[in-house]
Order: structure tokens, then C-alpha cells, then sequence
């Protein structure tokens, strides 16, 4: 089963991450930012880095992980035809 | 009770004859309950000169037993104490038996201790303890054992002791299902292993806590449900009990894992959210589950059952705790984001995160035009693009409020695909935008927990919705009166007509069935006319007024020519509008251009409509004297044949005064006022004054020219 007791900490790191758009911060700067352990956050930033939400360059101790901003139609119309995007 | 002594002294008797090894029983404060039996000659010399006694103190104060070990009554000398279960502190004890290698250091040691004493004959006699007798010792130790424990009966119940263990688990602050498995194991002597399986994402099982010697060898075996003697208890739901498993095909399962049980029990443990874990165990040394053994199961099962179920409710629990604390957080984030971009990367992120299914979208209602905004996360191309646009005119041109369950979030089951997740954000039954989460599979239970969290996250959001949008309104508004202030105070002529199309818009638009967002920018483009569309648009990118502009100034620019659609219904009531102020409200001089026929022949309608309700407005308020006064007035001044000297005397005569009061009011004397009252009686043909205001109010009311 999907374990989701660390739902806050998954939200914590969201709110990190989207409050500074263009933090670019390894593991351990985290574990310091948030006051957590590294074995809590692994596996969140894993997880938001498989969904897309972060990016992650480098590996291990050295991996960076920043904010990915998504995709945005600023104007989607929804009465025109509907063709595929 | 005395059968039972005579039995236990025999078997220590059987037992000491047949193993070479001297042995006694002590109870619960260390006392030697069943006197030594047995020729064990170094083992009864070290007892007879009080070298035990220490050990036996320590042993039966700081020791809690569960199984058989081994403890050094001298380095190198070994005894092998176990429990009698049921009898809690009561302990066989049998020895002794020598290290090989430390038979040199025993003889030194027995010379330096026991004066007189013959040590390479007591040293010969005593058994050496190899690897192999070890285990074969332990072994015929705990039978003893067991056979002592069954001999004495009574004694404390298992469960009793089970219940304590239970007990003290609870007291601690997390629980922890392997810990109570050791514990389940210590109070056990018939059972060497304990396990529990529990279900996965994948529809298989596995091994999730294992105790017992090289259980970790089976820690985290996964099996189908119907494969093996466990997958067996999936199927049936039933409690099990095997005996003699090594011939059975499906002991494959446990050789795999290189783990040889001899016999296995297992039970189905149904948990409060419906799901079914397994509860196992058994020996690896004995074949036979007697049913003392089996009770003593079932009890552990009955146990392990509200410790699972506790837990499962403990992490319920914990997980509703940590929702409601990721609730606070994301409204702190949401309330305090800047702006609907903003709000809607915070939706994205959050729905995709909590869904984790292949993509996410956040689609924004644009309150002023017909379209959205779209922020989104993974793949939307191909047909879950066109779902998400069949959704958004779904609940976006909705003509009608939505019923409330259209307003929570719901699983929307697609042939072929996986469920998507639709949650509304709304405000006060208003729809402001949408999610669209896509899962990884049709519902199941996980998903469908996920239903409140979002509906109150929706709630927050549209709210937060709400509040942006405000901000963002009331700036475009205080944006637009500062331009159209700024044309009142440059050019008068220009100002007063966009107060007059906008006015005479207001009006017109109010007749029609036209959308409120619709109204509101065809009136800001009236106000903001004399801006160009280039302009407009540049300050208010977002706004729809700019396009109305645009093409309203292109219909009411001669010669302009829209070749492939007709200009949007708002730009043509905005060019009739400002067509019909800059003509000063000459209906003849609007606009004509063949595409709005239609909707000209309404706003000339229209205009004539409310021209006659002017009229009759103008007249009905009025009094009866100030129109009659009116009238008559310019009766005697437009159709009596009279100077104007005279008309002015008629005009006052009507108002009653006398000859004295028109001499005065005329500057003129009295005699001159009856010389012209004598002419204006003889062109009126009438004899008197009172004739001559009849005269003049029956040609009012006739509407009959001159007389």
C-alpha cells in the first residue's frame, strides 16, 4: 500500500520549492532548510523528481534538485473545435 | 501433586542416565525446588563445594528465559539451563561438559580452586562439548523441559502470559508488530518462527515481519494469492494447521528461501479497511501440533489480530493527522499566493503529487473572456486533451448553476483508460476552474480516500480563487476610470461621447440575453473609445475589451471589410453605440453595414422604444397648470393673428391680472392696456375678457389654427 504519512513533509517541500522558484539546493542544504532528516526527504524528493514537479542534476550526496515550473496555456480556448491538443 | 514429584524425579533420573549429565530444578527465587539426579561428576563436585549457587542467583534474578542456553559455570565448563514453560522462573538445569580447547585451562583452574582433588580423572569422565552436541543438547534440554512442564500442569496459562505481553506493548509509545512476534517467540518454546504477510500495490503478498532463528531468510517473500501453503489461506479464508510439510509439492515456497519448517500454521487476519493480512508460524524442529500447542496459536492469532488492527488504526490516525497539517500548509500557501498563476502552479503540483497518476491540469475560468488558462504536469496530448477540453465547456458553459454533487470532486471512469479525478473549484456555486488528475488505474480504495482531502482543498482553492480574481478586477477597474478620467479633462467633445454610448449601451445591452462578462466589456470599450485597440491591449493583456475596440472602430471605419467571420455581437452594439453618440442621437445617421441588420433593426427599435416612453414620461409627471400654461402660452404665441404688444396683454389677462397690474407689469398706462384689450376683442370676436380666455383655452384643446 501507498504510504502517505509523509504527505507534510511531501507538502513542505512543495511549499520550499514554489516559494523560491530558482532554489537550487542539494540534499543536505535541504535537510538543513527544513530541519529534517535526509532519510525522511530522500524518498519525497525521489518521488516529486519522478512526477516532474523537480528536476534532479547529478547523483548522490552532489545532486542538485530545483523547482520545475509546468506547462502553461494562457489561453485555452474551450468553445473552438474539439481537436487534440 | 505427589504422583507428579515421583514422575519428575524419574525422568530426571531417565534423563541424567541417558546423557551422562547431572540435573536439578530451581523456582522463581532460585532455590532448588528438585534435587540433583544424575553422575555427573565435575558438575556434582562444583555444586557440593557451593560454586553454582552464585550463578543460580544471578541466572534466575537478571534473566528472563524463554529457550534453552548455554552459560559457562567455569571458563570452558558449560551447563544448559531452560525454562519450564508455564511456570514462570522455574529452570532445568543439566551439565556439565567441557571445551576441548579448554581442558588445560579448566585443570589449572579446578588444581587452583578444589584442593585434593583427583582433576585428570574428574577431567576424563566429563564430555566434551563439540558443535554438533550442542545442538543435540539444547534439543534434549527443552524436551525434558516440555516433559516437566506437562508433569507439574496448572501452573500460569499462556495466554495469561500472552496477555502480558500484549499488555506491555501497548504501554510502549509505538507499536511494533515484529517486536511482539519476539516477544509471541520467547514465551513459546513449541514454536521456532512467526511472520505476518501483508498485500501489495501488485496484488501479491509478502513477507513483511519475520522472528525467529534465520526467519530474515524469508523476510520479504512474495507469493500469489493460491500459491503455496500461505496463498492456500488466501484463497479459503480459513485458519490452517500443517503437519509434516516436507513431502508436500508446495513446500517448494519455503526451499526457496532456503527456510525448512517442519510444521506450519497460518491465519487470515481481516483489518478494518478490508483487507486481508496473514498470520504464521511454526517449528522447525517438531513435526506434531499437539492441541495445547494449537490453543496456544489460536490465543497468539486472536492477539496478533488486535495488535495488526491497532496499528492499522494508529496509522489512520497518524495519516488523518498528517493530512489535516498538510491541509493548513497548502492554505497558508494558497491564501497567500499572489496571484491565480500562482494559485494554479500550487493546484497542479499539489494534485499531481497527492494522485501521482500520469498527468495533472488546472484549468482557470477566464471571467472575461470565453476561455481559460491551462497549467499542467506530465502528458496531455492526443485524447487527454480532448477530454480536458470536453470537461472545461462541461462545466465552464454550463448555462444553468450546477447541482451540489456536480460541485465535488468525482472519478470519471473513460473506456479504455484510467479513471480521471474531476474536482470543480468553485465559489459560491460559481465555477472558477477545474483539476483533472489522471490515475494510474480504474478506482480502488486509495483513490477514493483521496475524494475528501481534495473537495476540501477545492473549497480552499475557490476561495482563494475568489480572492485573487477580486484583486485583479479592482485593479483593471481603477486602471480604466483613470483613462476615462484623463479624457474628460483633454477633450469634451470626445468625452461626451463615450458618456453617451456608454450609456445608451447600458441600456440597449440591458434588453438583450447577453452574458454579464460580455456587458462589461462592451461598456468599458465605450468609455475607453478614443484609445487605440494597440493601446489597450498592450495595458490590459488579459482583458477582452481591447478586441471589441478593435473591431467596433474597423465597423464604423468606412470601407472596412471583414472577409472570413462577422465581427463578435459586442463590437457591433459597441459601433451602433458610438455611432449613434457621435451623431448627436440622429437615428437616421447610424451606422448601416450589411452584417448587422439584425441587430441595428434592434437597436432602432429600441431607440424609438424609448422615445415615446420619454414622452409620455415628460408628460405624465408635469401638473395640469404648468401644462395648460405651457400650451396656451404658445397658442397665443404661434396661431393669434395679434402684435406682439397685444399678445403679451392676452397672455397676461390668461394669468389674471387686472387693467392697473398689466399697465404696471408692461411699463405702460392703463389706458393703453383697454385700447389694446378693445383690439384684441375685435380680432378675437369675442365681447369680453372672460370670452377672450375661453376663447383662447378652447383653441389650445381643439389645436385649431388661427381663428
Amino acid at each position: 500500500m501507498v504510504k502517505r504519512e509523509h504527505l507534510s513533509l511531501e507538502m513542505e517541500c512543495l511549499t520550499l520549492f514554489q516559494s523560491n522558484p530558482y532554489l537550487f539546493e542539494t540534499i543536505q542544504g535541504l535537510e538543513k532548510r527544513l530541519g529534517r532528516r535526509m532519510s525522511d526527504l530522500e524518498p519525497i524528493l525521489e518521488g516529486l523528481t519522478a512526477q516532474g514537479i523537480l528536476q534532479k542534476t547529478g547523483e548522490g550526496a552532489l545532486a542538485y534538485f530545483r523547482y520545475k515550473e509546468p506547462a502553461v496555456i494562457a489561453e485555452f480556448s474551450f468553445t473552438s473545435e474539439l481537436e487534440p491538443l | 501433586m505427589i504422583r507428579s514429584f515421583d514422575l519428575i524425579e524419574e525422568l530426571q533420573e531417565m534423563y541424567a542416565s541417558h546423557y551422562s549429565l547431572t540435573n536439578f530444578i530451581t523456582d522463581e527465587s532460585g532455590n532448588i525446588i528438585m534435587p540433583a539426579k544424575g553422575n555427573n561428576a565435575l558438575f556434582n563436585l562444583l555444586l557440593v563445594r557451593g560454586a553454582v549457587k552464585e550463578i543460580i542467583e544471578t541466572v534466575t534474578k537478571e534473566f528472563e528465559l524463554s529457550k534453552p542456553f548455554f552459560i559457562d559455570i567455569l571458563p570452558g565448563v558449560y551447563a544448559c539451563i531452560a525454562p519450564v514453560e508455564g511456570h514462570p522462573g522455574t529452570l532445568l538445569w543439566s551439565g556439565v561438559k567441557i571445551e576441548q580447547s579448554s581442558r588445560d585451562m579448566v585443570k589449572n583452574k579446578i588444581d587452583h580452586l578444589i584442593d585434593g582433588v583427583e582433576v585428570d580423572r574428574l577431567l576424563s569422565q566429563t564430555s566434551t562439548l563439540t558443535l554438533e552436541s550442542k545442538k543435540e543438547w539444547l534439543l534434549s534440554v527443552k524436551k525434558a523441559a516440555n516433559m516437566i512442564s506437562q508433569l507439574k500442569g496448572g501452573g500460569v496459562s499462556l495466554f495469561s502470559e500472552h496477555l502480558k505481553v500484549l499488555q506491555e506493548a501497548f504501554k510502549a509509545e509505538e507499536g511494533n508488530v515484529s517486536r511482539f512476534l519476539y516477544s509471541f517467540l520467547e514465551k513459546n518454546s513449541r514454536i521456532d518462527f512467526l511472520g505476518i504477510c501483508e498485500p501489495r500495490l501488485d496484488d501479491f503478498y509478502e513477507v513483511s515481519h519475520a522472528a525467529g532463528e534465520d526467519a530474515e531468510q524469508i523476510q520479504g517473500a512474495s507469493f500469489s494469492p493460491g500459491e503455496g501453503f500461505l496463498g492456500r489461506v488466501l484463497l479459503t479464508g480459513e485458519q490452517a494447521f500443517w503437519e509434516g510439510i516436507e513431502k508436500d509439492p508446495k513446500y517448494t515456497f519455503f526451499q526457496k528461501y532456503h527456510f525448512y519448517p517442519k510444521s506450519l500454521f497460518c491465519f487470515p487476519i481481516q483489518l478494518r479497511d478490508g483487507t486481508l493480512s496473514l498470520f504464521f508460524g511454526g517449528s522447525r524442529s517438531s513435526e506434531v501440533n499437539t492441541d495445547t500447542v494449537k490453543d496456544s496459536i489460536k490465543n497468539m492469532a486472536m492477539l496478533m489480530e488486535v495488535i495488526l488492527s491497532a496499528e492499522s488504526l494508529q496509522k489512520e490516525n497518524s495519516g488523518h493527522l498528517s493530512r489535516q497539517s498538510a491541509l493548513a500548509d497548502i492554505s497558508m500557501m494558497l491564501v497567500s499566493a499572489p496571484d491565480l498563476k500562482k494559485i494554479s502552479y500550487i493546484l497542479v503540483d499539489i494534485s499531481m503529487s497527492l494522485v501521482k497518476g500520469p498527468f495533472s491540469a488546472v484549468m482557470l475560468k477566464n471571467p472575461q473572456k470565453q476561455n481559460m488558462m491551462l497549467v499542467s504536469r506530465g502528458n496531455i496530448k492526443g485524447e487527454r486533451g480532448s477530454y480536458l477540453k470536453r470537461a472545461a465547456k462541461d462545466y465552464f458553459t454550463a448555462t444553468s448553476d450546477l447541482p451540489p454533487d456536480r460541485l465535488v470532486p468525482s472519478m470519471k471512469k473513460l473506456e479504455g483508460s484510467p479513471a480521471i479525478i474531476e474536482c470543480p473549484l468553485h465559489f459560491r456555486g460559481e465555477i472558477l476552474g477545474l483539476i483533472c488528475a489522471g490515475t494510474n488505474g480504474h478506482p480502488n480504495q486509495e483513490t477514493e480516500e483521496l475524494l475528501p482531502f481534495l473537495h476540501t482543498l477545492s473549497l480552499i482553492a475557490g476561495v482563494s480563487l475568489q480572492l485573487a480574481g477580486e484583486g485583479q478586477e479592482n485593479v483593471m477597474e481603477r486602471k480604466i476610470e483613470i483613462l476615462h478620467s484623463s479624457i474628460k479633462e483633454f477633450d469634451a467633445e470626445t468625452n461626451r461621447i463615450a458618456e453617451e454610448s456608454f450609456k445608451i449601451a447600458r441600456e440597449f445591452t440591458g434588453k438583450l440575453a447577453l452574458s454579464e462578462p460580455l456587458i462589461k466589456n462592451i461598456l468599458i470599450a465605450c468609455k475607453v473609445h478614443c484609445f487605440s485597440h494597440e493601446y489597450l491591449a498592450e495595458k490590459f493583456p488579459e482583458a477582452e475589451f481591447p478586441q471589441i475596440v478593435k473591431d467596433g472602430t474597423g465597423i464604423l471605419a468606412e470601407g472596412s471589410a471583414f472577409k472570413n467571420e462577422e465581427p463578435g455581437i459586442g463590437s457591433q452594439i459597441f459601433a451602433l453605440a458610438v455611432s449613434y453618440a457621435r451623431n448627436e442621437g440622429d437615428m437616421e445617421a447610424i451606422i448601416v453595414r450589411p452584417y448587422m441588420k439584425k441587430i441595428r433593426q434592434e437597436f432602432l427599435s429600441y431607440l424609438e422604444d424609448s422615445q415615446v416612453v420619454e414622452q409620455e414620461l415628460t408628460l405624465e409627471p408635469e401638473s395640469s397648470h404648468a401644462m395648460g400654461s405651457k400650451s396656451v402660452e404658445s397658442t397665443i404665441k404661434n396661431h393669434m393673428n395679434l402684435s406682439s404688444r397685444e399678445k403679451e396683454v392676452l397672455d397676461l389677462v390668461i394669468q389674471g391680472l387686472n387693467n392697473k397690474e398689466i399697465a404696471q407689469e408692461l411699463y405702460i398706462s392703463e389706458h393703453t392696456v383697454k385700447n389694446h384689450l378693445t383690439k384684441i376683442f375685435q380680432k378675437l370676436n369675442v365681447p369680453d375678457r372672460t370670452q377672450a380666455i375661453s376663447k383662447v383655452y378652447q383653441l389650445t384643446y381643439n389645436g385649431s389654427a388661427n381663428p
